[in-house]
C-alpha cells in the first residue's frame, strides 16, 4: 500500500470541508476522485500534502504516518503536488521552474531534468524561456515536469485538463499513462471525470466531503447510479 | 512577505553607525570596519525575522500590519541609535583625501569609491538572482510562495536570508551615504522617500526595476540643482514619478 486515508476529517478555521474520508492508492495504480464542485476533492489533496491541516484521522504514506509532517519533509518521502491553478513560477524560465521542483535534492536534478525531457520532448528547445509568456498547454507541461524532476513515487495531480483543449486534453492523458508507466501512481482529482476514469485503475466519488462510491474506474464508468448523478448521464 | 518595509532606512543607519563605531571609537581600518557592520546588521535581521516577522507569517498576518509594525521598528531603530550615540552628525573620521579634476568637474577619491561599491554590489544581486539556487529560489518564493512550499522548498530559509542579504545591502548603502555626506539619526528616514520613489519608479518587486529607478530618481534630484533651487530636489524626483506612472502605471519595468 502505497497511501492510505483512515477516516480523514479536515478542513478550514471552524469548518470541517472533509468528514472521514478511508481511502487507499496501491503502489503503480492510477486512482481518480471524482465529485461535484465543492465536494471537497482539491481540500482532500491539500490535506493529504500538508497543506490543509488534519483534524483527525492518520495518513500513511509508504508505510510511515504522515499526518503531520511538513510538506516539503513529505517531497522527501517521495511525494509530489501540481495544484489546479497558479501552478508554475511565470517570472522564472522553464530551466529554473525545474530545477525548483529538484531544490531539496539538488544532486538529482541533472538525472530528473533527463526524464522530463523525455517525457515533454516539447520542452527541450524552450528551457530558457520565461513560463509566464507560454500557452496554457505548454504551461501544464512545466507544472507537471516540476513535481516529476525528483522522480516521486506519489503523483498528486488537481484538475490536470482543467483549461485545455480536447485535443491537449488527450495529449495530457497519454502523458499521464506513460508517466504511470515508468513507476509512478497518480492520484487524479478531476471534473473531466471520463477521460480520467477511462485511464485509472480505480476511482472514488466524493460528495459532501464524504466518500459515495469506489471501484473499478471502468465499473464506475458503467455505474448506473453513478453515471446519472456525476458523469452527466 | 509583500510588504513595504519601512525600516529599511533605519537598517541603512544602522549600518552607518556600527561602521562609525569600529572605526571612529573602536580604531578598526574603514574597510574592516565596515564589513563588520555588515555582517552585524544582518544578523539583527535575521534575529528580527526570528522575533516579529516569522510569528506574524505564522498568523497570516496582512501586509497593513507588517507596514505598522515596521514602521514601529523603524521608530525603535532610530531612537535606539539616538539613545546609543546621542542626536548630532557623526563622520567616519577618514583623512581628506585630494580630489580628483577631470576638466572642470573635481570628484573625490570617496566618491568614486561610492560608484564602484554600488556597482560591484549591484553585479552581485544579479549574479545571485540569476545564477544561485538560494536566489533563483527567492525570485520563485516572490512568484508564488504556495508552489514554492509545494515544491518542498523551505520558505522560512528563504525568507531569512531575503532579510540578510537585503539588510546587508541597505548597511552597504547607508555605509557609502555615510561616507560622501555625513552620519545622523534621521538619516535612514530621509532616504525613505527617494528609495520608496525609485522602487515604484522601477516597479515594485522587480530588482532591476529597482537599481535603475534608483539610477534615475538620484541623477534627477542631483542634476535639478544645476536649474532649481536645491530644496526642490525631491519635488523634481517625485514629478518625474508622476509622469512615468503616467505612461507606464506599472513602473519602467513593472509586469
Amino acid at each position: 500500500m502505497l497511501l492510505k486515508l483512515s477516516d480523514v476529517v479536515s478542513g478550514y478555521t471552524d469548518m470541517d470541508i472533509i468528514r472521514g474520508v478511508s481511502l487507499e492508492v496501491h503502489k503503480g495504480e492510477i486512482v481518480t476522485i471524482i465529485g461535484p464542485n465543492g465536494s471537497g476533492k482539491s481540500t482532500l489533496m491539500k490535506t493529504i500534502f500538508g497543506l490543509v491541516r488534519l483534524r483527525s484521522g492518520k495518513i500513511e504514506f509508504d508505510g510511515v504516518d504522515i499526518s503531520r509532517l511538513r510538506t516539503d519533509k513529505i517531497v522527501r518521502r517521495g511525494m509530489a503536488y501540481v495544484p489546479q491553478e497558479r501552478n508554475v513560477f511565470p517570472s522564472l524560465t522553464v530551466m529554473e521552474n525545474l530545477e525548483m521542483g529538484a531544490f531539496i535534492r539538488k544532486d538529482k536534478f541533472r538525472e530528473g531534468l533527463e526524464e522530463v525531457l523525455t517525457i515533454f520532448p516539447e520542452l527541450k528547445d524552450k528551457t530558457g524561456q520565461k513560463v509566464g509568456t507560454m500557452s496554457g498547454g505548454e504551461q501544464k507541461m512545466v507544472a507537471i515536469g516540476r513535481a516529476l524532476v525528483l522522480k516521486p513515487t506519489l503523483l498528486l495531480l488537481d484538475e490536470p485538463s482543467s483549461g485545455l483543449s480536447p485535443k491537449l486534453i488527450d495529449n495530457l492523458f497519454k502523458k499521464l499513462v506513460s508517466i504511470n508507466e515508468l513507476g509512478t501512481s497518480l492520484m487524479i482529482v478531476e471534473q473531466n471525470a471520463k477521460k480520467s476514469l477511462t485511464v485509472s485503475h480505480r476511482g472514488y466519488v466524493l460528495e459532501m466531503g464524504m466518500k459515495r462510491f469506489e471501484g473499478e474506474g471502468k465499473s464506475l464508468l458503467t455505474n448506473e447510479e453513478v453515471k446519472a448523478l456525476y458523469l452527466g448521464g | 512577505m509583500n510588504f513595504a518595509n519601512f525600516a529599511h532606512g533605519d537598517f541603512l543607519a544602522l549600518g552607518a553607525y556600527l561602521t562609525f563605531v569600529f572605526s571612529a571609537i573602536l580604531g578598526v581600518h574603514f574597510i574592516p570596519a565596515s564589513a563588520i557592520a555588515v555582517v552585524i546588521t544582518a544578523f539583527i535581521a535575521v534575529c528580527c525575522d526570528y522575533a516579529i516577522w516569522k510569528p506574524m507569517r505564522e498568523k497570516s498576518a496582512g501586509s497593513l500590519t507588517l507596514i505598522i509594525i515596521s514602521i514601529g521598528l523603524a521608530l525603535f531603530l532610530r531612537n535606539l541609535i539616538i539613545f546609543l550615540w546621542g542626536p548630532d552628525i557623526k563622520r567616519y573620521d577618514l583623512p581628506v583625501k585630494r580630489g580628483i579634476e577631470l576638466g572642470s568637474v573635481v570628484i573625490t577619491q570617496n566618491q568614486i569609491f561610492v560608484i564602484m561599491v554600488a556597482v560591484i554590489c549591484m553585479f552581485l544581486v544579479h549574479y545571485l538572482l540569476k545564477r544561485t539556487t538560494i536566489g533563483k529560489a527567492m525570485r520563485a518564493l516572490s512568484d508564488n510562495i504556495d508552489l514554492a512550499k509545494a515544491s518542498g522548498i523551505d520558505v522560512d530559509r528563504v525568507i531569512r536570508y531575503t532579510w540578510a542579504i537585503g539588510m546587508a545591502l541597505a548597511a552597504v548603502g547607508g555605509i557609502l551615504y555615510g561616507l560622501i555626506t555625513n552620519i545622523n539619526p534621521n538619516m535612514g528616514w530621509f532616504m525613505l522617500l527617494p528609495m520608496f520613489a525609485a522602487v515604484i519608479l522601477g516597479g515594485i518587486g522587480s530588482p532591476y526595476g529597482a537599481m535603475v529607478g534608483g539610477v534615475v530618481i538620484g541623477l534627477a534630484q542631483e542634476l535639478s540643482t544645476a536649474i532649481l533651487p536645491t530644496e526642490y530636489k525631491q519635488a523634481v524626483a517625485f514629478f518625474i514619478l508622476i509622469v512615468v506612472l503616467f505612461i507606464r502605471p506599472r513602473g519602467i519595468l513593472g509586469s
